[in-house]
């Protein structure tokens, strides 16, 4: 008896232990001799990717001094969300922790909104960004996070397969039917395919809006997935791997990767992906040439989105003043000096030619026009709520579709009613 | 004496049992310290969450039996979801039985290499299962050897098993009983090799042979085995998760999303603990349940004799 009421008592006293633990978590540890500590969470894949953020912390933790000492702390970014979420459950998320444009309206709670006066201390102001860039960064009108980068969609082609079908190189001002020829042509006279459908996001809606000329959230903030003339446009996309075959179907809503790997294999001609891609699918070593054009446009004109991510300041954040330091160095032309090194297009107007000029020289000219015509007029993507959700559904059912075991309509009715409410 | 008097005499500790009892609670502290740590405490805040509107950040709400109400009445993919994890465990835990039992069986007779077939067989079970996954998703592509060979050789085009309705979950059953028949097999083969021989030299005298004797002579002998096999077969199964996050993440639509990846993605992707939590504890009363089911069972069928 005696024995089994010690057991429970050591169990007890383990659990208040633990419990009062969990309630003491802290993000920023002041160290000896005054020191503080600001923790930087950012999503990184690999090796690579994570060498490119710590040149761009090496040249922050120069700007903000001895006194606060950056550590970066990452992971992949299919995981970034979950382990962000279990951060967030346990009050524990990093001072200096990276959003993304898509995902930031469920994640307002987890930020200090950044007014002017913030941005005044960090040495910057709304002014030094380019048009568009700060918007997704904002929501109901309020600023959670400063851009690193501003990113758009391309239509990215192997030159090499149009030259071998004898199809004429896309253009910046190619439309919708311009693109299905070309995709079909390639198809017909190559091994390859003349393009590759994907299951995400803005890499799968970016066409079907440019056709439509319609988002998959309307004006007033509401999931319009089965707006008619949307449903049209993304049938039509379906209908380029189910009923055209131009692409293959994906072949899991697992493998998020497998449209960019159909690119870089060369299986594919052409793909939708973002401008912060430009670097590994244009690169010399493809085995292939490859460039990158607008969007092709629907008959509404040309319609894109402005699209972008960054860094906030986490309310449980304890050292506010040292964390803007942190982010003001982050996001400073300093650092979007190396982010323009690193292929990527920086927030920053004053850093983008830098970004211009470090594109290879055989095709500088033709993504520099590629880049300012998709930015030029582009909107800023909306989203609701539920984005996060609706995002992660949406593979799910695109894979049926592109392999026409669903029709386009009953995927995105089905979406509709699962996250419209 | 009287009985009480016994129970008393019974009942008193001598300072030398004392002494010993301390010095066990020292012994185990270590061991306490970790159920309370990892066992007790998520298992308790499960249960306080299940009760709450509990975001992962923001204003916590007692709501009592609303999540659950939720997930029975309104959830739309709790439901599928559960249908699911039953669909897999009737398709696994038989196959994975039959099959690891008649692994067991080939290789228990005396055949060359055996031991390097054990082995083998057993493989699939120490690789992490994500290797596993990711190597069957490279498989069972169009585009993977398997539609491969079946193109060149027969010219027959294979389904596109891991994003047709039909087949994306007989291919998580199929690539879950090859990483995991392995288990089962080790644990039968030890039974069978307990069988006595004696037993064995006995029915075949009384002209026990073939299917006559495994079915009423070895399976009785090793059915303490078999029934441990098919408890824990069946927990695994219902808690299946990594296999179909890896090979079609719940496609195509929810067709192969079972109900620990619907707890995962309402908890950990779409912020809702409490909603979480409390599918969490439907799973363990339907585990327990069984699993109860399965013990109460056992007495027509699991010989202890021996």
């Amino acid at each position: 008896m005696r024995f089994t009421k010690l057991a429970v008592g050591v169990v007890a006293a383990a659990t208040a232990l633990t419990m009062s633990a969990c309630t003491s978590g802290t993000t920023s540890a002041p160290s000896a001799g005054g020191k503080t500590t600001i923790v930087w969470n950012m999503w990184a894949g690999d090796t690579d990717a994570e060498q490119k953020l710590r040149d761009q912390m090496a040249v922050a933790q120069k700007l903000v001094g001895d006194d606060i000492t950056i550590e970066l702390q990452t992971a992949p970014w299919a995981d970034y969300f979950t382990k962000l979420n279990a951060n967030m459950a346990s009050g524990n998320v990093a001072c200096v922790t990276a959003m993304n444009g898509q995902r930031l309206s469920g994640y307002t709670d987890a930020f200090v909104e950044l007014t002017d006066a913030d941005l005044a201390a960090m040495g910057t102001s709304r002014d030094k960004y380019s048009a568009g860039a700060l918007a997704p960064m904002e929501v109901d009108g309020k600023l959670y996070n400063l851009p690193y980068d501003t990113a758009s969609m391309l239509l990215f082609y192997n030159a090499d397969l149009f030259q071998k079908a004898g199809v004429d190189l896309p253009t910046n001002d190619w439309t919708i039917d311009d693109f299905q020829k070309a995709a079909e042509q390639i198809t017909a006279k190559t091994d390859a395919k003349g393009f590759a459908v994907s299951v995400d996001e803005f890499q799968w809606l970016s066409l079907p809006m440019a056709k439509s000329g319609l988002q998959a959230v309307n004006e007033s903030g509401a999931l319009d997935l089965t707006n008619p003339a949307f449903v049209e446009a993304a049938s039509w996309y379906g209908d380029l791997a189910s009923k055209l075959k131009v692409s293959d179907a994906v072949p899991s809503a697992s493998d998020s990767g497998w449209t960019a790997t159909q690119f870089e294999t060369g299986k594919a001609a052409m793909i939708v992906e973002g401008t912060w891609m430009v670097g590994s699918l244009t690169a010399a070593d493809l085995g292939f040439s490859a460039s990158a054009v607008r969007l092709p446009s629907g008959s509404k004109g040309a319609y894109g989105v402005t699209l972008g991510s960054g860094y906030g300041i986490a309310k449980t954040c304890a050292n506010k003043d040292a964390a803007l330091k942190v982010l003001g160095a982050l996001t400073g032309a300093e650092a979007q000096a190396v982010v323009a090194a690193q292929s990527d297009l920086p927030a920053r107007t004053d850093s983008q030619q830098a970004f211009y000029d470090s594109l290879p020289e055989a095709n500088r000219e033709s993504m520099t026009s590629a880049f300012t015509s998709s930015f030029e007029g582009a909107t800023g993507q909306r989203v609701t709520d539920k984005w996060t959700q609706v995002a992660e559904a949406m593979p799910n059912n695109l894979v049926s579709v592109y392999t026409g075991q669903m029709t386009m309509s009953d995927a995105l009715t089905d979406l509709q009613s699962r996250f419209g409410g | 004496m009287s009985v009480a008097a016994t129970a008393r005499r019974r009942k008193r500790v001598n300072p030398l049992q004392r002494a010993e009892r301390r010095q066990a609670i020292g012994f185990i502290s270590p061991a306490l310290l970790g159920l309370a740590v990892f066992t007790v405490l998520p298992v308790g805040l499960a249960i306080v969450m299940s009760v709450y509107d509990w975001p992962i950040f923001g204003e916590r709400e007692f709501i009592g039996l609303g999540n659950y109400a939720e997930l029975l009445s309104k959830s739309p993919d709790f439901w599928p979801s559960l249908r699911n994890s039953f669909l897999f465990a009737l398709g696994y835990v038989p196959l994975n039985l039959v099959i690891s039992l008649g692994l067991a069986l080939m290789l228990s007779a005396r055949i060359r290499g055996r031991a390097i077939f054990r082995v083998l067989f057993f493989i699939p079970v120490v690789t992490p299962m994500v290797a596993n996954a990711m190597v069957w998703r490279l498989m069972l592509q169009p585009a993977g050897p398997l539609n491969g060979i079946s193109e060149a050789m027969f010219g027959i085009t294979l389904p596109n098993f891991l994003v047709d309705k039909n087949w994306a979950m007989i291919s998580i059953i199929v690539m879950s009983v090859w990483a995991g028949m392995g288990y089962n097999m080790l644990i039968f083969t030890a039974a069978l090799e307990q069988v006595p021989a004696s037993v064995i030299e006995a029915a075949e005298l009384d002209g026990a042979h073939g299917f006559t004797m495994l079915w009423r002579i070895v399976l009785p002998m090793i059915s303490p085995s078999v029934f441990f096999a098919s408890v824990m077969t069946i927990i695994s199964a219902l808690q299946v998760f990594t296999q179909p996050q890896l090979l079609t993440n719940g496609g195509p639509g929810t067709s192969t999303v079972p109900l620990v990846m619907f707890i995962y993605n309402t908890g950990f992707k779409f912020h809702d603990l409490g909603l979480a939590a409390a599918a969490a504890w439907l799973l363990f009363a339907i585990i327990i349940s069984l699993t109860a089911v399965q013990f109460r069972a056992q007495s027509r069928w699991v010989h202890y004799e021996h």
